[in-house]
């Protein structure tokens, strides 16, 4: 999973859904865990800007 | 930098303060932190308060946010039939977040509570299995705090719901992706109606808003529900500026000055809010209306009665679950049922098709969309229904089962 950090508005709703509980956030960013992430996509789909790339 | 108090708050928005305000104010030890450098910033919501839920003489709105008054509001149905309710009186308000924040948080802060900005809490701390404390860090580095009872107020992502193990993680169907701008030369109908638009093709299991901030100000923004991935709510929103016939009309002219993403939470309260020296108010328990959206009052009373009830647990030296027990109570009485109510609400709204809403436009008034999203029971002709309107019967036996109609 890649953030476009250009698009991101930081609205922490990719990091509320994740259920690999693979997001942390600070007030500026979203922190992946790529350990954790497996890349299942759920979070794109709440994304309000489309700034989440899932790698295949 | 170590901190040994009553009561830790993490999240100084409207949940944190109102709880630290109440708090300090009956004399706890009180820490407020946030990790923004900036209280109030960025702004991500519609900013009005007054019309869900807490009405506008239960919660003390800080003067200097106000910024336009509101008297109701206009629905625009699928196809743009109207449904207008208007109050002689305003009953409302549309604020400015930034300084509605602030000045509260300035308020805990008067009343007592010690303040920590720029401080991100990471960790809560566990003693013999309880909670103990928080730790976080900001630029002078750890930041240890020890409290009796700590406060999760930190929004629709709560870190602290997640480490106490009240929240995993959310369905998709509970948050709507929303997109808004504050933009100046709009041409609402009237400064003091919030605006609705409704429809699949406008905004999916959720609505686009006009909300007048006055002097051609408006807060514009959309919530749609979460989509397969190739429409985004940011799609959706420029669809409705370019090709919407009647919003594309008043926002002609406007222009963008600034631009908010956000996420918000619909899906209703946490089953749970407490554990042992623990309690967790506002977003981060979920009390938002699951239909409007609106957050703002509810933080503010459930802060209040958080803050209450840290008093009255410290006071009787005991900060168990059994008694913050007082809280989740109390809350629950107040709003426990209307949220129930309003996510079945939901559940059907959003399984009715735009003409069935059309129909549903043309059969209600204002002040019944104001005792539906209430909860309270309206009364219906249902001879005004024509017979062969299989759905729109469907819909509203719905409404009679949720003892929506009398
Ligand atoms: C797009 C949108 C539109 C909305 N429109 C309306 C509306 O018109 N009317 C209405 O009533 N409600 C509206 N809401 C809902 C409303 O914004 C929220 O319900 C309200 O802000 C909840 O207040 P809160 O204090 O619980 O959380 P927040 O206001 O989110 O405050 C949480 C605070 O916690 C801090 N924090 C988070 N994590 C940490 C951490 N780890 N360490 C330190 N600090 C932390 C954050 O920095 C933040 O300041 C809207 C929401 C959205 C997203
Ligand atoms: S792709 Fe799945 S696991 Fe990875 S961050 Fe997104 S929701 Fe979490
Ligand atoms: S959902 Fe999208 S905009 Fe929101 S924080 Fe995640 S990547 Fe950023």
């Amino acid at each position: 999973m890649l953030i476009d950090r250009v698009k991101c508005g930081v609205c922490f709703g990719c990091a509320a859904v994740c259920p690999f509980d693979a997001l942390r956030a600070t007030d500026k960013e979203i922190i992946v865990n790529s350990d954790k992430c497996t890349n299942c996509g759920v979070c794109r789909k709440i994304c309000p800007v489309g700034a989440i790339t899932i790698e295949v | 930098m170590k901190f040994k108090v009553d009561v830790a708050i993490v999240g100084g928005g409207p949940a944190g303060s109102s709880t630290a305000l109440t708090a300090a104010k009956l004399g706890l030890n009180v820490l407020l932190i946030d990790r923004k450098a900036h209280i109030g910033v960025p702004v991500q919501c519609g900013e009005a308060v007054g019309k869900t839920g807490p009405s506008i003489a239960e919660i003390d709105i800080p003067k200097e946010a106000i910024r336009n008054p509101i008297r109701g509001f206009r629905i625009y149905s699928p196809s743009n039939i109207t449904v207008d309710y208007a109050k002689p009186q305003p009953d409302g308000y549309i604020v400015d977040r930034r300084v509605f924040d602030k000045e509260l948080f300035i308020k805990a802060a008067e009343a007592g509570a010690e303040t920590l900005i720029n401080t991100d809490i990471k960790e809560l701390v566990f003693k013999d299995g309880k909670v103990s404390g928080l730790i976080g860090v900001n630029d002078n580095g750890r930041v240890e705090v020890e409290s009796k009872i700590v406060i999760g107020a930190d929004g629709v992502f709560s870190i602290i719901a997640k480490l106490a193990g009240l929240r995993k993680y959310a369905k998709l169907s509970d948050l709507d992706a929303s997109v808004g701008y504050e933009m100046c030369n709009v041409e609402y109908d009237d400064p003091e109606l919030m605006e609705f638009y409704m429809g699949r093709n406008i905004a999916p299991r959720g609505y686009v808003w006009i909300f007048p901030k006055g002097e051609k100000r408006a807060n514009v923004g959309i919530g749609v529900g979460a989509q397969d991935g190739t429409r985004t709510a940011l799609d959706y929103m420029k669809t409705f500026m370019k090709e919407h016939p009647i919003g594309r009309e008043k926002l002609k002219n406007a222009k963008i000055v600034e631009y908010r993403v956000g996420a918000i939470p619909l899906g209703g309260p946490n089953e749970k809010n407490i554990l042992d020296n623990l309690m967790l108010v506002g977003d981060a328990a979920g009390q938002v209306h699951p239909i409007t959206g609106g957050g703002i009052g509810y933080a503010l009373v459930c802060g209040s009665i958080a803050g209450k009830v840290a008093a009255e647990a410290i006071e009787a030296g005991d900060t168990s679950e059994r008694m913050l027990l007082n809280y989740e109570r109390r809350w629950r009485e107040k709003y426990g049922e209307e949220f129930e109510k309003m996510l079945k609400l939901r559940e059907l709204l959003e399984k009715a098709e735009d003409k069935t809403l059309d129909q549903l436009a043309e059969i209600l008034n204002g002040q019944n969309i104001v005792d539906l999203t209430a909860g309270r029971k309206i009364s219906i002709l249902f001879s005004a229904v024509k017979k062969h309107n299989k759905e729109l019967l469907n819909l509203l036996n719905g409404f009679r089962q949720l003892k929506l109609i009398q």
